[in-house]
């Protein structure tokens, strides 16, 4: 592994321009909701063609690592998650914004997906091979498993109302059947309306959940004490970017939890950073010291699930690489990448462009420090942007969300659908629903059906296969334990006043 | 039924789609594939199942606990005036949604923002100036650099 | 106050009023000039050797539909066609992905879109197929076809210590347990699919056939040994065959593959199955004939390009060029066989 080679080759001019330039578009397109980092990724990669293969991915790393970054960027201001992997994101990093902390959040958020980025690089440096390994003892079973542990998330962000948390998550597996079966091609629920034949497409539910609703709420629950001009003290506390030592010792934990994780669900191919930001903000939650602040504007939680969408790409990167098998759509791009510049994708990467390869991991450390500066400088100008009246965003926010639902496919039914989202979701906060399970059901439901279904169809409708192997079992004592906690902890803390 | 409130309709709501849902599933999904394991239609009715037994617990919840939600807007004269503009904003998004497919997108969007900017009682000047920016900055960025065809029609 | 805003509310209405009037006319008289123009083009088009500098049509922006997700093999198609058009013929052209139904989703946009020949479409092998499975009204004989230019054969993996080393034991293997071998797929109703209800269906053999999420989805799977086979194209497992995770018992064509020179086609070892994957274009019915033509050729040109041929090598692909009259003549040889083929087999959606 040559690495000074790689370094000397990264370090010029030309490359570094390529990486600011990627991280640059990334962070446009990934601010903007309903644009995904893969759309990023596709709109380069014709330009990155004329360049050398090194140049070229100097300039795709940097958008796919900026456009994870940034979709926090618009999770925390306008609580409409840029990209599906900053959905967790909007849980705390809205709440403290609306505290008129914005530009700290935004500062959690540079740090922290930086710091999740970069240990994601390094273990693909260290154990790419083998861990790509690892992810192929992921088969049905272990996915409808992992699945099901991501339900079990329901409970945990249910902080109101189990039932009305459940019902709503439920309610989100039910709109992922509609479209086609995916094992036996029928239609579900679609009747000849060839709009849907895809499904309930996920991002206009996201922008009209998240966006449209909240800023609905906001116009209904205006009340004139909002508009009253600021004092001293508070303005001060704005335009605060950087966490301060205390906080950094409470960011510290969760962070390294968000980024173990992020790799782990990365590793597995078809989960992404949403599915493993989700997951470590309720690991993250579940070990605090201060578990009530989580959904209310913990900084913890918005560390850890920054630096767990960051640290995906690296998980993802891995299987990429080792296995040339794609962790996501932004994954499969690059794959389709390599193969432009004439390089096999598949087993024999690692081995026949070892020299490559190197120079690849030298990119994401680059693209992730270069992530710094950029996005603390964006965190200032975000700061004075924000700082306008409310009804400004609001009214500015429902457009970009009736754009960004339309320009994901083009297709009007997603506009349609985001406008319906956008009442429900008005309604679900008036009346104390969660949106998070929905979102959670919606993305996981399909997974879970499925997986469960073939694994019924591969060991002829015998449970057996489900328990088989270590993996299921392991992932099983994780669904029980997310399912009981609450409860036991809730009992044992009962005991504990009794007794004393 | 005094007690009745916004959660018991909302449980309603619920129990009543579950319900419908359920009786579409089982009329047109199939109940199992060729080879014997589950058809189509375990899923939705696994759901929907779950949705009415939930809505059952929401309605007798909301019995013990009535929920204040909408209560006493029409009454203060603040919380009235946010209930109109909400409904006038959220028939703007939908005049808009309908205008956008038959006349270009620049002037759709300028007559939403514009529309909205008098709901929320801005000065004319203003309104021209901003609903004109946001429109044009957007379209720039989404039409021109990221070439997202913007006009439906 | 509120006369005020009566007032603003009127204006509003009567000026979004006129911009739609002007809007809706100005669009029509568009059309009869361009085609008058493309008229008089015509005559000298034929003649002319060099197309790329006559500046009739395109005028404006070329889309192309494409019916797959970005990162896919036919967006990467589209996308590659896209910039040897805009390098070659100096068109400006863009590529939008509306994805669903095998393909009826992107189609059908296709093929309801204005035939002005500014908006073509990939035409994946599922055009013969999607009439048969129920998604969506569409045949070959609906759209025009312009071209094809990449195509790959369906072949048969197995796990590299897999006990068959022959198509010939697999079949074998087969037989003496009928409904037991399972063979992963890349979902119901998608060519490999076919391909493996096509082997099925030659050697006379009873197999499972087990969906999975897109082609990589079954290759993960019989990498991690959950499945006992999987059929999937050249392109897309050939790389695992090099590294020595995968053997490849049979490629489902006439000649052997390029990227897999050491496996033996079905047809050497006794079964006529012959699946080939072809992504070719489309345009909807009623551009005219003039559009058409310098469409056809640019395709034409654009599939002879050495940066395309280098394309398709460098992914495992087929670039030979099929003209429009021969791809015409594939699909409807496609439809009529897997019409059958599927109706025999009862995979129709509902």
């Amino acid at each position: 592994m040559s690495y000074l080679t790689a370094i000397q080759s990264v370090f010029t001019p030309g490359c570094l321009l390529c990486v600011l330039l990627g991280v640059l578009v990334g962070m446009v397109v990934g601010t903007l909701p309903g644009l995904t980092s893969v759309m990023a990724i596709s709109l380069i990669t014709p330009l990155t063609f004329k360049l050398d293969s090194t140049y070229g991915f100097a300039m795709l790393l940097g958008v796919y690592n900026s456009a994870i970054f940034s979709g926090g960027i618009s999770a925390i201001a306008i609580n409409t998650p840029g990209t599906p992997a900053s959905i967790a994101t909007t849980f705390d990093g809205y709440k403290i914004s609306r505290r008129g902390k914005t530009g700290f959040a935004l500062g959690i958020n540079t740090l922290y997906s930086v710091f999740g980025g970069l240990f994601s690089t390094i273990v693909l440096m260290i154990a790419c091979a083998p861990l790509a390994r690892l992810a192929l003892n992921f088969g049905s079973p272990e996915y409808f498993w992992l699945a099901l542990f991501g339900l079990c998330m329901m409970i945990s962000i249910s902080h109101a109302s189990l039932a009305k948390g459940l019902i709503v998550g439920i309610l989100g597996m039910l709109l992922s059947t509609v479209g086609l079966d995916p094992l036996l091609g029928s239609k579900r629920f679609i009747g000849n309306n060839t709009a849907l034949l895809d499904g309930i497409a996920f991002i206009p539910v996201m922008i009209g959940l998240f966006g449209v609703g909240e800023m609905l709420f906001q116009i209904f629950e205006h009340k004139k004490e909002d508009d009253a001009p600021r004092d001293i003290a508070e303005l001060k506390e704005r335009e605060r970017v950087l966490p301060t030592k205390a906080e950094h010792r409470r960011m510290a934990v969760p962070g390294i939890i968000g980024s173990i994780i992020g790799v782990i669900v990365g590793i597995i191919p078809g989960t992404g950073g949403d599915i493993s930001a989700l997951i470590s903000w309720d690991v993250s939650k579940r070990v605090s010291r201060h578990p009530e602040e989580f959904g209310d504007g913990s900084v913890e939680g918005l560390a850890t699930t920054c630096a767990s969408n960051n640290a995906s790409i690296g998980g993802a990167l891995t299987t990429a690489l080792a296995l040339g098998i794609p962790g996501d759509g932004n994954t499969a791009v690059l794959l389709g990448a390599l193969t432009m510049y004439g390089m096999v994708t598949g087993p024999t990467l690692l081995n026949n462009s070892a020299d490559f390869v190197c120079r690849l991991y030298i990119i994401m450390i680059v693209a992730n420090l270069l992530i710094l500066p950029v996005g603390l400088l964006s965190a200032k100008a975000c700061i004075k942007l924000l700082s306008i009246k409310n009804q400004y965003i609001q009214m500015a926010v429902l457009m970009i969300c009736s754009i960004g639902a339309y320009s994901m496919n083009r297709n009007f039914m997603d506009v349609i659908i985001m406008f319906i989202a956008g009442i429900a979701g008005f309604f679900f906060r008036k009346y104390d629903y969660p949106l998070g399970p929905l979102i959670l059901g919606l993305l996981l439901g399909k997974m879970c059906e499925t997986n469960l279904r073939r694994t019924l169809m591969l060991s002829g409708s015998s449970v057996k296969m489900l328990f088989s192997t270590p993996i299921s079992i392991l992932l099983i004592i994780l669904c029980l334990f997310a399912t009981l906690w609450p409860f036991i902890s809730d009992w044992i803390s009962k005991k504990k006043t009794a007794e004393s | 039924m005094k007690k009745a409130n916004g959660n018991t309709v909302i449980g309603l709501i619920f129990l009543i789609a579950a319900g419908i849902i359920m009786y579409i599933a089982n009329t047109t999904l199939k109940a199992t594939a060729p080879a014997g394991d589950p058809g189509s239609r375990l899923f939705p009715n696994l759901a929907c199942g779950a949705i009415m037994l939930l809505a059952v617990i929401i309605i007798i919840q909301s019995f013990k606990k009535p929920s204040k939600a909408f209560a006493g807007i029409l009454a203060d004269g603040d919380r009235r005036q946010s209930c109109i503009r909400t409904l006038l904003i959220l028939t703007d998004l939908a005049l808009f949604l309908v205008l956008w497919n038959f006349i270009p997108f620049l002037a759709a969007g300028f007559i939403f923002m514009f529309l909205q900017c008098m709901i929320f009682r801005e000065k004319l000047l203003f309104s021209v100036f901003y609903s004109a920016g946001v429109t044009g900055v957007l379209y720039v960025m989404f039409a021109i650099f990221l070439k997202v065809r913007l006009n439906i029609y | 106050m509120k006369k005020r805003l009566a007032k603003i509310i009127s204006l509003t209405c009567a000026a979004s009023l006129t911009l739609a009037l002007t809007a809706c006319s100005s669009s029509s008289p568009e059309t009869p000039s361009a085609s008058a123009e493309q008229e008089t083009e015509a005559p000298a088009e034929q003649g002319a050797e060099t197309p790329a500098s006559d500046a009739s049509f395109p005028e404006d922006t070329v889309n192309i539909i494409c019916h797959a997700k970005e990162g896919g093999g036919s967006d990467a198609l589209a996308r590659q066609v896209a910039q040897v058009l805009q390098d070659q013929q100096g068109w400006s052209v863009t590529v939008e992905n509306k994805t669903g139904g095998s393909g009826s989703v992107g189609m059908q946009f296709v093929q309801n879109s204005k035939p002005d020949g500014y908006t073509i479409g990939t035409a994946p092998v599922e055009l013969s197929m999607i009439e048969a499975l129920g998604y969506a009204e569409l045949n070959p004989e609906d759209v025009s076809l312009l071209g094809c230019g990449m195509s790959w054969p369906a072949a048969l993996y197995v796990p590299a210590d897999a006990p068959y080393d022959t198509l010939e034991d697999f079949v074998n293997y087969c037989k003496e347990n009928p409904g037991k071998v399972q063979v992963a797929n890349s979902g119901i109703g998608s060519i490999w699919h076919i391909g493996a209800c096509v082997l099925a269906d030659k050697a006379d053999i009873e197999i499972t056939h087990v969906p999975y999420d897109g082609a990589t989805g079954a290759m993960t799977a019989l990498l991690g040994k959950e499945i006992d086979a999987a059929v999937v194209g050249t392109c897309e497992g050939f790389s695992y065959v090099e590294s020595g995770d995968l053997k490849c018992l049979a490629s489902f064509s006439e000649e052997r593959s390029s990227v897999l020179p050491d496996s033996p086609t079905a047809a050497e070892q006794g079964y006529d199955a012959n699946v080939i994957c072809w992504v070719g274009f489309l345009a909807p019915q009623g551009v005219d004939e003039a559009s058409l033509t310098i469409l056809q050729d640019a395709l034409k040109a654009t599939f002879e390009n050495e940066d395309y041929i280098a394309f398709c090598e460098g992914r495992g692909c087929d670039s030979t060029y099929f003209s429009p009259e021969e791809f015409y003549e594939m699909a409807a040889a496609d439809y009529t066989y897997y019409s059958q083929l599927i109706s025999d087999l009862g995979i129709v959606a509902e």
